[in-house]
């Protein structure tokens, strides 16, 4: 896939609170704006921080071509990256900031690194979280992700934050590791799905625990995690045997296994809809 | 013409425009997935008198399937996409949702609303089943859906850059049901096609006649595209249109029934001939079926067999005319 990658300038060439990314917006590090734009047109691009107005050609080096793909190397974790995209593909080398694709509609976010607060969650112009499209992330999320989420699919390779999948309204998020507490506290529909058989998903008196039901029984669940298969995810790092994506590196979602499998269901949040899921896989 | 001792008559096979949509349905295993096929394809024969006629495109293993879990690709036809409308949620209702552990997808997810193709709705109905505890599920398509039929011709530029972005996301509803869920997708794609393509395989007699025409059957299930819908892909009923009967819209066709030799007029029958079985043929393609055609036709040579021939109404009635010996080159 062709497009853009954009290198940040060790210290930056800018002067002032963006040249360490301090503060820096990272809302225009998009790849279906930037994508369209020829190279020089890339670098006269604003990025904001406070009052402070750079260019991108001050703070990255730019290589590639007009294309579906923006890369970020070495880049400081910017807040809201991929915030409101639309299509194409985002390639984080590294770490994000706060507000990971707030409000995204579409295309696909990936992370080689970890991510901030409110991954998915609402842009300061809207009042609801990601609306369509992919983020997965290698490593650990902050605090709130998938907070207010409308649609799609969030995946974390590692540790997740407090309140994952707060007061989301549906969509998907993955997690390879355990929650920390009261996974999707006030959601209404939607599901959280923790891949780690070690972990323990559910805790909260906002869940009604369901029992243990066979994968096969729920073929959409099959769906979600097929479409992780597809994206190659997750493909580095170590995996734990206890991790239904295969026993080392770069195996992905071992699907016939977890099709044949057991789940633990919890349903929630008994206090809102009751129509969200949580989810555990167990064998 | 002749392929080793068999004729190939110099006729053609007659074929009609039809509707096809495609639904892919997985179960627990081959054995539901067996029940499951029979069942949602049952009575789907001719539209003479079915509401669709049905058959197994192919079966699929769990890698070529969504859920990870055995599959089958099935092709219902109807006279239009409101035939489909009707009879396809029926038959999914009737015959998939009540069977264990299954789950119905849409086998062409990139077709879209046009003059020529249709998307029909059937977990959009069928999730009232649920009785407001249903819930759906949307998931973004494949990779290569992106690459799709619905962008070709639409390069990068500003207005591509505000496509809709929900265009290659399919919806599927989750219907709780008594062993779980029965999952089912919102709508599923169909497109103009052909029914009717055929050929008849004639023999000496019923047991080498038949074997021939199963081997012709067992040749075109491995192809794309098509199916055959009588029982066994065989039909030994072969008609003509009208009837000496009012009421009647079809009836036996009498040039090619042994026991009418020198009885009916004009039999068509050759010296020898005292079993005739015909294989129908339905296809997303005119390509298809002539593929099929062929494909079959050369499978019922390797037998012992008289004649290939081919089911006409003289050319009147269908659009699409599959000529033997052109088939066969």
């Amino acid at each position: 896939m062709s497009g853009y990658t954009l290198t940040w300038k060790a210290g930056g060439e800018g002067q002032g609170p963006g040249a360490m990314g301090q503060g820096i917006d990272g809302a225009s590090l998009r790849p279906d704006t930037l994508g369209v734009l020829d190279r020089d047109a890339v670098a006269r691009v604003d990025l904001f921080a406070g009052q402070t107005v750079v260019t991108l050609g001050d703070l990255f080096d730019i290589a590639g071509e007009p294309g579906d793909c923006l890369t970020l190397r070495n880049t400081p974790p910017l807040d809201h990256l991929g915030a409101l995209m639309q299509r194409g593909e985002l390639i984080i080398e590294g770490d994000a900031g706060d507000n990971l694709g707030a409000s995204m509609a579409g295309g696909l976010i990936r992370v080689h690194g970890s991510a901030g607060a409110r991954v998915g969650g609402p842009h300061v112009t809207s009042r609801r979280g990601m609306s369509g499209g992919e983020i997965l992330i290698d490593g650990n999320a902050g605090d709130f992700a998938g907070f207010l989420m409308r649609r799609g699919l969030i995946a974390i390779g590692g540790a997740s934050g407090h309140s994952v999948g707060y007061r989301m309204i549906a969509g998907s998020i993955v997690l390879m590791q355990k929650p920390v507490d009261h996974p999707g506290l006030e959601m209404q529909r939607g599901s959280i799905v923790c891949l780690n058989k070690d972990a323990l998903a559910g805790g909260g008196r906002h869940l009604i625990e369901g029992g243990v039901i066979s994968a096969g029984a729920m073929p959409a669940l099959l769906l979600v995690l097929r479409r992780l298969r597809e994206l190659r995810w997750p493909v580095d790092g170590p995996h734990p045997k206890s991790l239904p994506g295969g026993e080392g590196a770069g195996a992905g979602i071992d699907l016939p296994r977890i099709a044949a499998g057991k789940w633990r269901l919890w349903s929630g949040d008994k206090f809102e809809l009751n129509k969200g899921e949580v989810l555990q896989w167990l064998s | 013409m002749q392929i080793g001792k068999v004729i190939i008559e110099d006729e053609f096979a007659e074929a009609f425009r039809m509707w096809a949509a495609r639904v892919v349905v997985t179960a627990i295993d081959d054995h539901w997935l067996r029940i499951a096929t029979s069942e949602v394809c049952g009575y789907g024969t001719s539209v003479i008198g079915c509401d669709a006629e049905a058959g197994v495109e192919r079966f699929l293993s769990p890698d070529e399937t969504l859920d990870g879990r055995p599959g089958a690709s099935l092709l219902f036809f109807a006279f239009n996409a409101d035939g489909l409308r009707k009879a396809v949620p029926n038959r999914v209702g009737q015959c998939l949702m009540t069977c264990p552990t299954t789950a119905v997808y849409d086998g062409l997810p990139d077709v879209i609303e046009s003059d020529a193709t249709a998307r029909i709705d059937v977990g959009k109905k069928l999730r009232f089943f649920g009785d407001g505890n249903q819930k759906s599920k949307v998931v973004e398509g494949r990779d290569e859906g992106t690459k799709g039929r619905r962008d070709e011709g639409n390069p990068i530029n500003p207005q591509s850059a505000i496509r809709n972005p929900q265009s290659h996301s399919r919806r599927f509803w989750r219907i709780p049901v008594m062993d779980g869920e029965f999952t089912c997708e919102e709508t599923i794609g169909a497109m103009k096609s052909i029914a009717g393509g055929n050929f008849l395989v004639c023999g000496r007699d019923q047991r080498s006649t038949l074997d021939a025409t199963k081997a012709a059957v067992d040749s075109i299930a491995k192809l794309p595209d098509c199916v055959t819908p009588f029982p066994g892909g065989i039909v030994r009923s072969g008609s003509k249109v009208g009837s000496r009967y009012k009421g009647m819209f079809a009836s036996t066709n009498d040039e090619y029934c042994p026991t009418l030799r020198g009885i009916a007029k004009n039999s068509k029958l050759r010296e020898g001939v005292m079993c005739v079985y015909e294989i129908v043929i339905n296809g997303l393609s005119e390509a298809a079926i002539a593929g099929a055609m062929k494909a079959g036709i050369t499978a019922a040579c390797g037998h012992d067999i008289i004649a290939i021939s081919a089911g006409n109404y003289g050319g009147k009635l269908g659009k699409f005319h599959f000529k033997l010996r052109e088939v066969m080159v």
